[in-house]
C-alpha cells in the first residue's frame, strides 16, 4: 500500500463522513437508504474509484449516522405526551431544559460504543468465531426465542382501576394487543416482501426499503407533524449529571446488545438493546440513554466490523450487504484500514454531534421542525419512489399505517421490527406460510 | 446558583436540583468525556500504521493448503505452470485460469468478470515461466484461488535472451530448461488453430504456441503478426510427440555399444539421436549419437524419419542377425521427433511491416498478391491445394484452412493474397488463417 | 430475577434435557430433528421458563377481587385514609374469618410524574403507617425534593387489633403506573397474615402447574421420543422458574391447590440485585453455548470447544465421558474464573467505598420492589 491511497482512504471517511452527518441531521431519514442510493450510482461508475475506498466512504456515512441521529431523534421528534404512560427518556430530558445533556450521554455512549469495536472486537475475534461455528446450524430456534421474548415479556400497562376482571383485561390488554397486532402485520408485510419482488427487479437489493421507510420514518413523521411543539428554552452545562459507573454499566450493557444485535441474522439493535438492557437488570435513564447510543453504534459499526473480521466474515446488516454487491472483504490490512476508518469518523462525529447539539440548544425554541419534517416527508416519498417506483409507494402507505398503530396505542415500536425477523426466521426454521398469502 | 443541568436558579446548599432532579454532587465533566474521544486518534493512528506496514499476508505454502484454508484468504508466490487458459460464453471471456507451481504443488489461479478486464487494461498478464505473487481466496474443493482485485497480482518476467532460429532447431533437450524466457525474430508461416491455441510456424521451422487466451482478450493481434517481421517473446518448452515410459532405461549410445551383452534384451531409451541413414526396405533408420551409431529397425512408419531428423527412440535392444540394434516393434514402443518450442507471451514487438505486392516475385517470406483463374484444386482432409494460372504461368497455392474457400471450382476466378514459401525447393504461395491472407473467388 | 433471566434459565433447562434424551434414545434422533429438520422444540424451555410471571402480571392479576380501594388524587392527598383502611381490612379479615383485599391505587400528575406514598406495617405496636412522599418522575423515580408535604399532613398512623403476621416487615412505595394490593389471610387465633401482590407466586408459580402443562409436550409432537423431550422440557423449563425464584426470599406457593401458603425462599441472594441477575444471564448463555456444541458433536463429530483435559482421558472415550469431563472442564476454565474475578472486584471497590450488605429486612424491602416492578417493567 502506498502512502498516497493511505491519506486517500483518510479523505474518503472523512467525505462519507461529512455527507453522512449532513443527512443523519434529517429526522427519519435512515443512512441505509441513502447507502442504498449512493450503491445504484456506483454500480455503473466501478471502474473510476477503487471499491476500498468506496467502502471506507460509506463506512464514514455509517458512523457519522450512528452518532448523529441523535440530533434529529431528540430535538425534532414529537414531545406530545398527551397519550403516553411513560416518557422515553430524552424526551423528558428535554422537557426539562436539558437536551444537551441528553446528547452527550447519548453521544458518550455512542464512543464507548465504538472503543468495544475498535479495542475489544479484535481481541474477541477467536471467541467469535467458535461461537459463531457452534450456534450457526441453531440459529432457527435462537431467533424464534428472541421473537417469543419479544411477546411474551410484554407486561401490561394500566392504573389498576378496574371494576371487573375483564374490564381489568381489556384495559390491560390494551397496549399489548396493539403491540400483537403491529408484530403480526408487519410480519405478513414482510413475509409478502420477502417473497415476492414487488419493486423492480433492478432495483430488487432495495426491497425492503418502502416497508421500512414506512414503518418507521413516515409514521414518526406523521406524527410530528400532528402534535403540539412546546421546547422549553435548552441550557448548555459543562458537565452531566452521572457517574462513571453509570455510564459503565450502561456501555457494557449497549455494548453486548448491540453485538447480539450484529451478531445473529434478523436481529437489530432495538431488540438488541432491550433484550440486554433486562439481561443486564437496568435502571435509570442515564445508564438508559448511555447504553441506547452503544447499542446503536455496536450494532451498525460492529456489523461491518465484523464483516471485516479476518476468521469471520460475517455478512450482517444492510451495509455489509450492499457492499457485498461489489466486494468480498479479504486480508488483514483490510480490517485494518476498516478499523482506522471507524476511528476517525468516530472522532469526527462525536465532536460534531457535541457542536451540533450546543448549535440547535441554542435556538431549537425558534425553530419549528414541522417545515423539517415536511420537507424530510418530501424527500422520503421521492426516494423511494426513486428506487422503488409506484409498488413501492404503496406498500410505504401501508407500512406506514401499520407503523402508526404502535405510536398511537403506545405499545413497543420495535415489534414493527417483525417484518425482517419473522420472515428471516421461518425462512431458517423451513416454514414457508408464503402459501397463505397466495404468493405462489 | 445555578443548576448545572438545566440552569435554572436553585438555593446554594442544594444537593439534587428540585426542578429537574439532576445531582449536583456527582457528576462528570464533559471536558473528560472530550479527552476519552480524542484519545481514539491514537487508536486511529496504530491502525493507519498497521494497515500502512503490517497487513502483508504471509506466504503459503502450496502442501500446507488444508481444509482449514478453505475460504481463507492466502498469498503464494510461484512460477506460472504450462500456459494460461480461458472460458468463453458468446466469445466473452468468463474465466481467465493459470496454474501456480510454488514448488511443493500446483493451484489453479482463478479470474472473473470485471477482474479480467482490469487485467488487461493494466496489461498484467501472466504468461509461462512468470514468477507471480498472488493474493486470494482459496477454496479447497477445487484446489484453486479466486483472484479478487488485479493488484494483488504482481509478475516479475525474467530478462528475455535471444536465440537463433537456427540453433533452436538443432538444440537437444539439455541445451535450454523447460521455462527459459527467450525471443526469436521471424516470420509467421503457418497457422493451425486447436482448442488450446494457435501453433504458427515460423520461418517454416520453429513451432509457436500462442494460448487461445492471449487471443480472446485481444492482446495477441494475428493478423498484425501475419503480415510483419515479428520478434516473438516466450518460454520454451520441450515438446515430446510420445510421452515416454518409465520402464524404459534411459542409455547413452557409446556405453550401451560397450556393455552390449548386459543390455541384451532390455527395454531401453534414448532421447535424443540424429538419424544419418535409411533404408526403406529393411525398414531400418541408423541414428547417431554422441559419437556412436546404431540402426533402428521401425516396424510401421520408417517413412517418416529422413537423414538430418532428431529423433527420440524407446524400444528393445536386441541382436538381430548378430548385429545390435533396437527394435521398435512394441506396443509402448515409438520413435518420435521431440523439439523445442515457444509458448508465446502475451507481448510481441513488430520489427517491420510488410505488405501484399501485386504480381511480387516470388521471394522466400514475402508477401503476395495474385489474380488468376483455378485450374486444378484438391481437398485435403483440413487444407487445399490449387494451381492458378495468373501472369501467363502457373502458381501452386496452399490454403491451409479450406474454410476459407468459398464457392470454389475449376475455373474460378480468384483473389489470393499469401506469403511466399518452399516446399521441396518450389515456391508456393501459402494462404493462412486468422491473416490478413485472402482466397477469393471473384467470379464462377 | 427479571423476566430475561427466567427466559435464560428456561432455554438452559431445555437445552441440558435435549442433551441428555438424545444420549437417551441414541442414534441421534433428537439432534436430528432439532439441527436438520430445524425442530424448535428448545424455544418450549425458555417460554415455559418465563409463563409463571406472564401468567401472573398478565392474567391473574386481573382475577384478584379487591374488597376495599384506596384512590386518592393529587388535590385530595390523605395518608389517614389508607391507614384507616388497611387497620379496617386486618380487623376485617380476622372478624368475619375471610380474606380480604386492600388496593391501593397510584397517583398520576402527568405523564412522567407521579406522587409517591408509602405503607409500612408495625407488627410490634400494631399499627399501619403511612406517608405521603414526593412526586417523582418516570422509571427513574428521582424525587423533586421542592414537593415533599410538610410532615404533620404527610404522615397518619392507624391501629389495628389482631396479631399481624407479615413476612416482608418492610416499607412498601406506592408510585408509578399500576399500585400493589395487599390480602390479610385469618390464620385463628387473633392471627392475620398479610400478604403483598397476594395474586402473585401463588398458583402460577407451582409444582402443579409444571406437570399440567407438560402434556402439550405429547400434543405437539405427540407420543414420540421428541414428545416425551418436550414433556420434559416444558415440565422442567416451567419448574426451573420457580426454583430460580426460590433462592430469594418471598418463595412460591408450590403445591396449589393442596397447600395456600407461599413456601419462604433460600434466601441466597440478597435482594435482586444487578449481579445476581448477570451472573446467571452469563453462566446460562455459556452453558447453552457448551450444550449447542455437545449436539453438533453427537451430530456432526466437530467438537469446537476442544476442551484440554480431554487429552488426559485418551482417545478412546464415550459420549457420556467426553460430556461430563468438557462440561468440568468448560465450568472451571470460561465460566468460574470471570464470576470470581468480577466479584472479587465489586467486592473490593464497595469495600473500599462504604457500602454495606443489604440488612435482611431491607433485602425484603427491595426484593418486593423488584417484584412489584415486574408488574410495571
Amino acid at each position: 500500500m502506498t502512502i498516497i491511497f493511505l491519506f486517500m482512504a483518510i479523505a474518503f471517511v472523512l467525505i462519507g463522513a461529512l455527507i453522512g452527518s449532513a443527512l443523519s441531521m434529517l429526522p427519519g431519514l435512515h443512512v441505509y437508504n441513502v447507502i442504498g442510493f449512493f450503491l445504484l450510482f456506483y454500480f455503473t461508475a466501478s471502474f473510476v474509484l477503487d471499491p476500498m475506498l468506496m467502502v471506507l466512504m460509506l463506512i464514514g456515512m455509517l458512523v457519522s449516522y450512528a452518532f448523529i441521529f441523535t440530533i434529529p431523534s431528540i430535538y425534532f421528534s414529537a414531545p406530545d405526551d398527551s397519550t403516553m404512560f411513560v416518557l422515553m427518556p430524552s424526551l423528558r430530558y428535554l422537557k426539562e431544559g436539558r437536551g444537551h445533556e441528553a446528547v452527550v450521554l447519548i453521544a458518550t455512549g455512542a464512543l464507548t460504543g465504538l472503543f468495544a469495536i475498535v479495542l475489544f472486537v479484535p481481541l474477541f475475534m477467536g471467541p467469535l468465531s467458535i461461537v459463531w461455528n457452534v450456534i450457526s446450524t441453531h440459529l432457527h430456534w435462537i431467533i424464534g426465542a428472541v421473537i417469543a421474548y419479544m411477546l411474551l415479556s410484554e407486561f401490561p400497562k394500566d392504573f389498576g382501576r378496574h371494576k371487573n376482571p375483564l374490564h381489568g383485561l381489556k384495559e390491560g390488554w390494551k397496549t399489548i394487543m396493539a403491540g400483537y397486532l403491529t408484530f403480526f402485520l408487519s410480519s405478513i408485510l414482510g413475509i409478502i416482501t420477502f417473497n415476492k419482488t414487488i419493486v423492480p427487479a433492478n432495483h430488487a437489493f432495495q426491497s425492503l426499503m418502502a416497508p421500512l421507510i414506512g414503518l418507521f420514518a413516515t409514521s414518526s413523521i406523521i406524527l410530528n407533524l400532528i402534535s403540539k411543539y412546546e421546547i422549553p428554552k435548552q441550557n448548555i452545562p459543562k458537565s452531566i449529571d452521572s457517574t462513571p459507573q453509570d455510564i459503565f454499566h450502561g456501555a457494557i450493557a449497549g455494548s453486548s446488545g448491540g453485538l447480539f444485535a450484529a451478531f445473529l441474522p434478523a436481529v437489530t439493535a432495538g431488540v438488541g438493546g432491550y433484550m440486554a438492557s433486562h439481561a443486564f437488570a437496568q435502571k435509570g435513564d442515564k445508564s438508559f440513554l448511555v447504553s441506547m447510543g452503544a447499542s446503536r453504534v455496536v450494532y451498525y459499526v460492529g456489523a461491518i466490523a465484523l464483516f471485516f473480521l479476518p476468521v469471520l466474515h460475517l455478512r450482517r446488516g444492510a451495509l455489509a450487504m450492499g457492499i457485498n454487491l461489489f466486494f468480498t472483504p479479504e486480508s488483514v490490512q483490510q480490517f485494518y484500514l476498516v478499523d482506522m476508518g471507524i476511528a476517525i469518523a468516530g472522532i469526527y462525529a462525536f465532536f460534531m454531534v457535541i457542536f451540533a447539539s450546543k448549535f440547535l440548544a441554542k435556538r431549537i425554541y425558534k425553530i419549528n421542525p414541522k417545515v423539517l419534517n415536511l420537507v424530510v416527508l418530501g424527500i422520503v416519498v421521492a426516494l423511494v419512489y426513486f428506487m422503488t417506483s409506484w409498488q413501492g409507494l404503496i406498500i410505504m402507505s401501508v407500512a406506514t399505517a401499520v407503523g402508526l398503530i404502535p405510536v398511537l396505542f403506545n405499545s413497543r415500536r420495535s415489534h414493527c421490527l417483525a417484518v425482517i425477523l419473522v420472515p428471516i426466521w421461518l425462512n431458517m426454521s423451513g416454514i414457508s406460510l408464503g402459501g397463505l398469502f397466495g404468493l405462489w | 446558583m445555578k443548576c448545572p443541568s438545566c440552569g435554572r436558579e436553585i438555593p446554594d446548599d442544594s444537593e439534587i436540583c428540585p426542578y429537574c432532579t439532576a445531582s449536583i454532587k456527582h457528576r462528570v465533566k464533559i471536558r473528560t468525556i472530550y479527552i476519552i474521544a480524542i484519545s481514539l486518534v491514537v487508536l486511529a493512528s496504530t491502525y493507519g500504521v498497521l494497515a500502512y506496514y503490517g497487513g502483508e499476508v504471509p506466504i503459503t505454502k502450496i502442501k500446507d493448503l488444508g481444509l482449514t484454508d478453505n475460504y481463507n484468504f492466502i498469498r503464494l508466490h510461484g512460477k506460472v505452470d504450462g500456459y494460461p487458459w480461458v472460458y468463453e460464453n458468446d466469445y466473452k471471456v468468463t474465466s481467465f485460469r493459470f496454474k501456480l507451481d510454488d514448488g511443493t504443488g500446483t493451484v489453479t489461479i482463478k479470474l472473473y468478470g470485471d477482474v479480467i478486464k482490469r487485467m488487461v487494461n493494466a496489461h498484467k498478464i501472466p504468461a509461462m515461466g512468470d514468477t507471480v505473487d498472488i493474493k486470494g481466496t482459496y477454496m479447497y474443493s477445487s484446489n484453486s484461488l479466486i483472484l479478487n482485485n488485479i493488484d494483488y497480482l504482481t509478475i516479475e518476467r525474467p530478462e528475455h535472451k535471444e536465440v537463433s532460429l537456427k540453433n533452436i532447431v538443432e538444440a537437444a533437450p539439455w541445451d535450454y530448461k523447460n521455462g527459459e524466457k527467450v525471443y526469436v525474430n521471424g516470420n509467421i508461416t503457418s497457422i493451425r488453430e486447436f482448442s488450446f491455441g494457435f501453433v504458427c510456424t515460423i520461418d517454416e521451422k520453429f513451432d509457436i504456441l500462442i494460448p487461445r487466451a492471449y487471443y480472446s482478450l485481444n492482446v495477441i493481434n494475428m493478423s498484425e503478426m501475419g503480415s510483419s517481421y515479428v520478434q516473438f517473446y516466450g518460454a520454451l518448452q520441450f515438446y515430446q510427440p510420445k510421452q515416454p515410459s518409465d520402464t524404459y532405461r534411459v542409455v547413452n549410445l557409446p556405453d550401451l555399444l560397450s556393455n552390449a551383452e548386459s543390455y541384451n534384451g532390455t527395454f531401453i531409451r534414448v532421447p535424443w539421436a540424429k538419424v544419418v541413414d535409411r533404408n526403406l526396405l529393411t525398414k531400418t533408420i541408423i541414428v547417431y549419437s554422441n559419437g556412436s551409431e546404431i540402426p533402428v529397425y521401425v516396424r510401421n512408419g520408417v517413412k517418416y524419419y529422413t537423414p538430418g531428423d532428431h529423433v527420440e527412440i524407446q524400444g528393445r535392444f536386441v541382436n538381430y542377425k548378430g548385429t545390435w540394434e533396437i527394435s521398435v516393434s512394441h506396443r509402448n514402443d515409438f520413435v518420435s521427433e521431440p523439439k523445442w518450442e515457444l509458448i508465446s507471451d502475451p507481448n510481441y514487438k513488430i520489427l517491420s511491416k510488410k505488405s501484399y505486392i501485386s504480381n511480387g516475385t516470388m521471394k522466400e517470406f514475402s508477401l503476395v498478391e495474385l489474380r488468376g483463374r483455378v485450374v486444378d484444386y484438391r481437398e485435403f482432409s483440413y487444407s487445399l491445394s490449387l494451381t492458378v494460372w495468373a501472369n501467363n504461368q502457373s502458381y501452386l497455392v496452399y490454403v491451409e484452412n479450406k474454410a476459407m474457400a468459398k464457392n470454389l471450382d475449376y475455373g474460378s476466378y480468384v483473389v489470393i493474397k499469401g506469403i511466399v514459401t518452399f516446399y521441396n525447393g518450389q515456391p508456393e504461395i501459402k494462404v493462412r488463417p486468422f491473416t490478413n491472407d485472402v482466397l477469393e473467388v471473384i467470379e464462377g | 430475577m427479571k423476566g430475561f433471566a427466567h427466559f435464560l434459565a428456561g432455554l438452559t433447562t431445555a437445552t441440558f434435557i435435549v442433551v441428555i434424551a438424545n444420549m437417551y434414545y441414541g442414534n441421534n434422533i433428537i439432534a436430528n430433528e432439532i439441527v436438520i429438520h430445524k425442530a424448535l422444540i428448545l424455544i418450549l424451555g425458555g417460554v415455559f421458563g418465563i409463563l409463571p410471571d406472564t401468567i401472573d402480571f398478565r392474567f391473574a392479576k386481573y382475577l384478584q377481587k379487591h374488597d376495599y380501594e384506596v384512590d386518592m388524587d393529587e388535590w385530595n392527598l390523605n395518608p389517614q385514609l389508607v391507614a384507616d383502611t388497611l387497620a379496617k381490612a386486618i380487623d376485617q379479615a380476622n372478624e368475619e374469618n375471610r380474606e380480604i383485599n386492600v388496593m391501593l391505587h397510584t397517583i398520576k400528575i402527568s405523564s412522567d410524574q407521579w406522587r409517591q406514598y408509602s405503607v409500612q406495617f408495625d407488627t410490634k405496636n400494631k399499627k399501619v403507617i403511612c406517608d405521603i412522599g414526593p412526586i417523582i418522575s418516570g422509571f427513574e423515580k428521582r424525587p423533586y425534593i421542592t414537593s415533599y408535604l410538610p410532615p404533620e399532613k404527610a404522615h397518619a398512623e392507624a391501629s389495628f387489633k389482631a396479631d399481624l403476621d407479615y413476612n416482608y416487615d418492610a416499607v412498601t412505595h406506592v408510585d408509578i403506573l399500576s399500585g400493589p394490593d395487599f390480602s390479610f389471610f385469618p390464620e385463628g387465633n387473633n392471627k392475620v397474615r398479610a400478604d403483598f401482590i397476594p395474586w402473585h407466586r401463588r398458583w402460577a408459580h407451582s409444582i402443579t402447574l409444571g406437570i399440567m402443562f407438560a402434556p402439550i409436550g405429547f400434543m405437539l409432537y405427540g407420543f414420540t421420543p421428541m414428545g416425551w423431550t418436550a414433556f420434559w422440557v416444558i415440565m422442567l423449563g416451567f419448574w426451573s422458574h420457580i426454583l430460580t425464584d426460590h433462592f430469594g426470599l418471598m418463595g412460591s406457593n408450590m403445591f396449589p391447590p393442596f397447600t395456600t401458603k407461599r413456601v419462604p425462599g433460600f434466601k441466597v441472594t440478597r435482594s435482586m440485585s444487578t449481579l445476581a441477575n448477570v451472573y446467571t444471564n452469563y453462566l446460562d448463555i455459556l452453558l447453552i453455548i457448551f450444550n449447542v456444541n455437545a449436539l453438533n458433536y453427537a451430530l456432526s463429530g466437530k467438537d469446537y470447544l476442544s476442551m484440554s483435559w480431554l487429552s488426559y482421558l485418551g482417545t478412546n472415550i464415550s459420549y457420556v465421558e467426553w460430556y461430563v469431563v468438557s462440561l468440568m472442564n468448560y465450568l472451571v476454565y470460561y465460566i468460574l474464573p470471570p464470576i470470581l474475578i468480577s466479584y472479587l472486584i465489586i467486592a473490593w471497590i464497595r469495600k473500599r467505598k462504604g457500602v454495606k450488605e443489604l440488612s435482611e429486612k431491607e433485602a425484603r424491602s427491595a426484593e418486593q420492589l423488584e417484584e412489584y416492578g415486574g408488574a410495571n417493567g
